[in-house]
């Protein structure tokens, strides 16, 4: 019988818990976005402004914008993964949902660069 | 040799039920609002672990297979392909390890498991929305692993001497 816990299973949480903690703080110090762009089926539909309020619906998901903030108002998909993705306003964060094949990205200053960002 | 076979079919079709029910009793938990999204507990990842673990490969990519139809009932086709993704890759995974490596305990397992079920579900919604901005949601995901790995891989050690005690009825 296996053991519950043993070294190798410590070293392994260590590395992903810093892995995702890596991740998240490099997500948050990114800068506040200018600039979002919709993608559907992977082709950008639109690309917005963060400072302008917003509202449409797009295959099923309603898409906000307010005080800077993304976030999904209303969505048809059944596990509304998007829905509670919460707000996003800095460039970098992304909202999905995948049974709609919609995504929204946050673009920094430059507007359509989404690589310089994440990459 | 015939009743041998059927007792495999039966025992097959009892680990798909309990995860099928598992999948079932895990949506009814309110546990999903407080967990990030896209991520899930993964209690059905419970039996699917055993399986990987003292049946063959084939019966358990059977199970997987079966508990992604129940999976496409309920919630859908994009769910369909996240949990088939994220099951056979996960259960390849957990089979790797089970017969081809020492050193892992349940804990690891369990955190391997939900590593690679993730994974296949990224890899999925990287196709279906066709942009590399999914990526954000990698290092929650990875958070969210440990602590849902954390729970099944515990659970798995829990269970194993009943599940083996049925496992072994069939001698």
């Amino acid at each position: 019988m296996k053991k519950l816990i043993t070294k190798k299973d410590l070293i392994l949480l260590f590395v992903v818990l810093l892995a995702g903690i890596v991740g998240i703080v490099f997500m948050n110090s990114a800068d506040e976005g200018k600039s979002a762009e919709i993608i559907v089926d992977g082709k950008t539909t639109e690309i917005i402004s963060l400072d302008e309020a917003y509202e449409k619906q797009i295959n099923g998901v309603v898409i906000c914008c307010e005080k800077g903030e993304i976030y999904i108002k209303e969505s048809n998909c059944p596990d509304k993964v998007c829905m509670r993705s919460g707000r996003i306003s800095k460039s970098g964060e992304s909202i999905i949902c995948a049974p709609n094949r919609v995504a929204v990205k946050i673009n920094g200053k430059k507007g359509n660069l989404p690589d310089a960002i994440t990459g | 040799m015939r009743n041998e076979k059927i007792k495999r079919i039966t025992f097959t079709a009892l680990m798909t039920a309990i995860a099928v029910v598992l999948s079932f009793v895990e949506s009814l938990l309110p546990t999903a609002y407080f967990m990030p999204p896209g991520s899930k507990l993964g209690l059905s990842n419970i039996p699917v672990m055993f399986s990987a673990s003292k049946l063959t490969v084939g019966e358990t990519l059977l199970i997987v297979f079966a508990k992604s139809v129940f999976v496409f009932i309920t919630r859908g086709f994009t769910a369909f392909c996240m949990s088939l993704a994220g099951g056979i890759l996960s259960a390849l995974c957990m089979i790797f390890i089970f017969r081809k490596t020492n050193g892992f305990g349940y804990m690891g397992i369990g955190i391997l498991s939900a590593l690679c079920h993730n994974a296949g579900q990224l890899i999925v919604s990287f196709f279906l929305v066709q942009t590399t901005a999914i990526v954000g949601y990698a290092p929650v995901l990875l958070i969210a692993s440990v602590g849902t790995g954390f729970l099944t891989g515990t659970l798995l050690r829990l269970v194993m001497p009943y599940y083996t005690k049925l496992k072994e009825m069939e001698k």
